[in-house]
Parts: C-alpha cells; sequence; structure tokens
C-alpha cells in the first residue's frame, strides 16, 4: 500500500494540527483537536516499529531466559526455559503482543527471583535484565515533534 | 438564563440548570444569568467549564458579571479522587500568599447537574504552559522558576492542621508516608494495568527494599505540582496555582519529587520544569520551607514519583481502552507519559546497579 499507513497518519497529523484545530470556534474542540492529531503521529510512529520492536524485545528477554535456565531448577526452570526456547511464528503485532505479554510475565518472575539471590550468576543475570528493561524503554520511546 | 448570547446547544441544558443552583445557593442573588459558558481543558480528571454569570440582587437594577469555573465529575477518569479534596484544598489556601481560586460551592446531590460538582471564582489573569514544550517560560524563566519553587516551599511549611486539613484528611504516621503512597499506586497498576509492566515492578520492589527516612513533619502535599498547572500571566506572575485533586498530607519530599520529574523537563532534566536550574530549585524550596531535601531521602522518592506517574497513565490507558472516558488526553498521557516515565526509571534502575557494582 502506498502511501503506507504511517505516511497517512502524519499527514492526517499536519492537517489536525495546523489546518482543522485552529479554525474550531470552541476552545475544548481546539484542545481535543490538537491531541487527536497528536495521537495520529503515535499511531504513525508505532505503525512503522510495532513489529520490529516486539520481535526485538521477545528476542532479548529468549536469550535472558537461556542464559538463566541452567541455574535455576524445579518448575521456575521449566518454564523459563521453555519460553527461552519459543520463536515468534506470527509477525502480526496482536500475536507479537501476546507473546511479549507472556515473556514480560516471566521476566518479572525471574527478576525478583535473581534479587533475592546472593550467587554471582544473579548479578550478571539481573544485570542483563536491567539492560534489557532500558533497551526496551528506549525503543518504545516517543519523540514529541516540536511545534 | 440570558437570551443575550446564544449558547452552544449542547451547552444549553447545562447553562440553565446551573443558573437554576446559583439562584438558589446565593442568598442575596435574585437572579444568576449564565451569559456564556464552555467547556475547557482543565485537566481530564474533571470537567471543566468556564462559566460568565450577570448576577443581579434586584430585577430593577442593574447587576454583575461575573467568572466562574464549574468542575463536574466525568463518568471515567484521569485520577480517581473525592471531589472535595480540591475543593477543600482551595479552601485551606484562600487568602495565603500562594494564589489559588476562591472555592465556593461544593455539591454532592446529583440532582442539579447529574453528578456531584464544585464551583470556584475564575482567575482573571494568566494561562498554564505545556510541559512538554521546549521553553515555554521564554525571558519570564527565571522569574516564574524562583515563584514556582518558593510557592512550593510555602505549600511544604505550612501546617496541615493550622489550615483545617487535618480534619478533613488522613494524617500517616511520619515513617508511614512513604508506604502510604506506594502502596495506593501499587494498587491502581495492579487494578488497571493492561499489559505486564517489568519496569514498574522492578521499581516497587527496589522502593520496598530501601525504604525512605520518616518525613521530617507532617505537610500538606499538593500532589501534583507541576509546570502546566499553574497559571502565569504576561508580566511573568504566577496568578494561581491549580489542580488540587490529588492532594493529600505527608512527606514534602514527595511534592518536590513530582514536581523536578524529568517527564516535565522538556528543556532538560537539569532545568525541572523548564524553569530554573535543579541545583537552585532545590536551595529555594529548602529556604522556603526549612526542610531538608537530603539527597538520599530525594533520591527514593524521585523513583516513586516516576512509579506514582505510571499509576496514573497506566489508569488513564485502562479508562480509555474500556470506554470509561474516551477523552483523547487520555490516550495521549497513556501513550507518551507512560512511555517516558518507563524510560526514566530503566535508565534509573540500571544506573543504580552499575553504580553499586562498580562501587562494590
Amino acid at each position: 500500500m502506498r502511501p503506507e499507513a504511517n505516511d497517512l497518519l502524519m499527514g492526517a497529523f499536519g492537517t489536525m494540527l495546523m489546518d482543522i484545530a485552529p479554525n474550531l470556534n470552541a476552545t475544548y474542540s481546539t484542545g481535543s483537536a490538537a491531541v487527536v492529531g497528536l495521537l495520529m503521529y503515535c499511531a504513525g510512529l508505532e505503525y512503522d516499529r510495532a513489529a520490529d520492536v516486539r520481535v526485538r524485545e521477545n528476542d532479548m528477554f529468549r536469550v535472558i531466559f537461556r542464559d538463566a535456565t541452567g541455574h535455576l531448577d524445579g518448575d521456575l526452570q521449566n518454564r523459563i526455559g521453555a519460553a527461552g526456547h519459543g520463536m515468534d511464528e506470527t509477525l502480526t503485532v496482536s500475536a507479537l503482543n501476546a507473546a511479549n505479554d507472556a515473556l514480560r510475565e516471566l521476566l518479572i518472575e525471574l527478576h525478583a527471583f535473581v534479587e533475592d539471590s546472593t550467587a554471582p550468576w544473579a548479578r550478571e543475570v539481573e544485570h542483563a535484565i536491567l539492560k534489557a528493561l532500558d533497551r526496551s524503554a528506549k525503543m518504545r520511546a516517543i519523540a514529541l515533534p516540536q511545534l | 438564563m440570558s437570551a443575550a448570547e446564544p449558547l452552544e446547544p449542547a451547552l444549553a441544558a447545562l447553562a440553565e440548570r446551573f443558573s437554576d443552583y446559583l439562584e438558589a445557593h446565593m442568598p442575596d442573588v435574585s437572579t444568576a444569568d449564565v451569559e456564556a459558558i464552555e467547556r475547557i481543558h482543565g485537566g481530564a480528571s474533571r470537567e471543566t467549564f468556564r462559566v460568565k454569570v450577570h448576577l443581579r440582587t434586584d430585577a430593577t437594577m442593574p447587576g454583575e458579571d461575573r467568572g466562574l469555573i464549574l468542575r463536574r465529575d466525568p463518568t471515567g477518569s484521569l485520577i480517581d479522587t473525592a471531589r472535595d479534596v480540591e475543593f477543600n484544598a482551595y479552601r485551606a489556601f484562600f487568602g495565603s500568599s500562594v494564589p489559588v481560586p476562591e472555592a465556593l460551592f461544593l455539591e454532592m446531590d446529583e440532582k442539579w447537574l447529574d453528578r456531584p460538582f464544585f464551583v470556584m471564582s475564575e482567575i482573571a489573569r494568566g494561562a498554564a504552559a505545556s510541559p512538554f514544550t521546549e521553553n515555554p517560560y521564554g525571558e519570564h524563566a527565571a522569574k516564574l522558576g524562583e515563584q514556582f519553587w518558593r510557592h512550593l516551599g510555602t505549600i511544604s511549611a505550612t501546617d496541615p492542621a493550622a489550615c483545617g486539613l487535618t480534619d478533613r484528611m488522613p494524617v500517616p504516621a511520619l515513617d508511614g508516608c512513604w508506604n502510604k503512597e506506594l502502596d495506593y499506586w501499587e494498587g491502581v497498576i495492579d487494578a488497571d494495568q493492561l499489559e505486564p509492566h517489568p519496569i514498574a515492578r522492578a521499581a516497587i520492589r527496589k522502593l520496598r527494599r530501601t525504604p525512605p527516612p520518616p518525613a521530617q513533619k507532617l505537610s500538606v502535599v499538593h500532589g501534583d505540582y507541576r509546570t502546566g498547572n499553574f497559571l502565569f500571566d504576561e508580566d511573568g506572575e504566577i496568578t494561581a496555582v491549580l489542580d488540587w485533586e490529588m492532594c493529600h498530607l505527608g512527606d514534602a519530599l514527595e511534592d518536590l519529587a513530582w514536581a523536578l520529574d524529568p517527564l516535565w523537563a522538556a528543556s532538560g532534566p537539569d532545568l525541572p520544569g523548564s524553569l530554573i536550574s535543579r541545583v537552585e530549585a532545590i536551595a529555594l524550596w529548602e529556604k522556603t520551607s526549612g526542610l531538608a531535601a537530603d539527597p538520599a531521602a530525594l533520591a527514593w522518592w524521585e523513583l516513586f514519583a516516576a512509579v506514582k506517574g505510571l499509576g496514573i497513565w497506566i489508569s488513564s490507558s485502562h479508562a480509555y481502552a474500556t470506554g470509561d472516558n474516551k477523552d483523547p488526553v487520555l490516550a495521549f498521557s497513556g501513550l507518551y507519559c507512560t512511555a517516558r516515565h518507563n524510560e526514566i526509571i530503566a535508565e534509573r534502575l540500571l544506573k543504580d546497579f552499575e553504580g553499586h557494582s562498580n562501587a562494590a
């Protein structure tokens, strides 16, 4: 599809902000139109990167799980081990989100577990998790246009 | 209602009913004609209307115009708070050196306008700036910054009992202020999250592992003291400190940390609120409040501020996604502010970890 959805949304953002919002009579409507424009901008940004961000994040979390599995035992080891060897076969955003949510839940559990451990390997895993969370947050950051 | 200026059809019924309310609650007034009413963006937590009324004590004599602000409970909200909190806070600070509008009526009976509401006087001068705009205050940044941090210091210094708020709000123990707030916001995240939040959860665990010292004294906490929540005029004077709906009693460092949060610092983290430098801001606050901003305690409250922010943004996403409130501001907060606070927290957690590891 050309123009792509992100191009359409970015174009609509400009129209909303520059042409429509300033010409509305009611203060509240003007403000709302401007915010709707910003939402279009955010959606356009997300359309282009959504799958890429989620695939990269899921891969990052799975690497952490594979590295940690050998240090774990019992049920946690089984679940972390299985998740570490998963892969994203369907690349729709909804499918990637479902996988991402499951991986995030496990990451929270693993993070809390290693925080309570005094073993040196636990510090390495903790460091890897914190680096992954930092990278994830940076990948999902939204740089607003300066108007 | 006056027929002098036609109102928007959607607002006409509200204007009529509000006119009836004023006439029933202002004993000296015989007629209260709503001459203009418009909805404004006064925060997504309450429906806010600017109203111009013409009041007459005698139908045969000329009356006077009065500007009012009507804040009505919405069906869903960005911040789930009791409506009397903000009203009581305005009452507590009206007439003090912290400029606030005069709170006039608090109405809980839904028969008047379908939902509870309160009414306050309109501030005649001033406008708010967006916290997400670089250099929003231009040449007035230094002048406004001095007032902004001084007013916060004054709020922090105010005796909650002397201004009547200990009778109207829960009074936490000095060593329980942090726990009360953290419990509350963790509960909000638990209830409203649409997806797992590993960054918020990591921050909450860290906050619980390393609690701050007890509050130096019991303080009034504005709860949302930041750039965007005050009005200023063309001379660089702050004319009103607004949005007290999350006001509570607790540790004054909570407000300081929230105001310092990088989310409100579009011009850079060393220029909190895009006003004056962080160092100057903290010094001004300490001088006015008479309290100390212990670096370790402040660091705890700054991490907490970001978690509290996530609580608000996660809650706004939930309200929008479930259809409780389709105000686009909620969706924008849920997207942009969540992403920004996740970024702030993740960077802080990693930096703390690596700093601790290097020190060890």
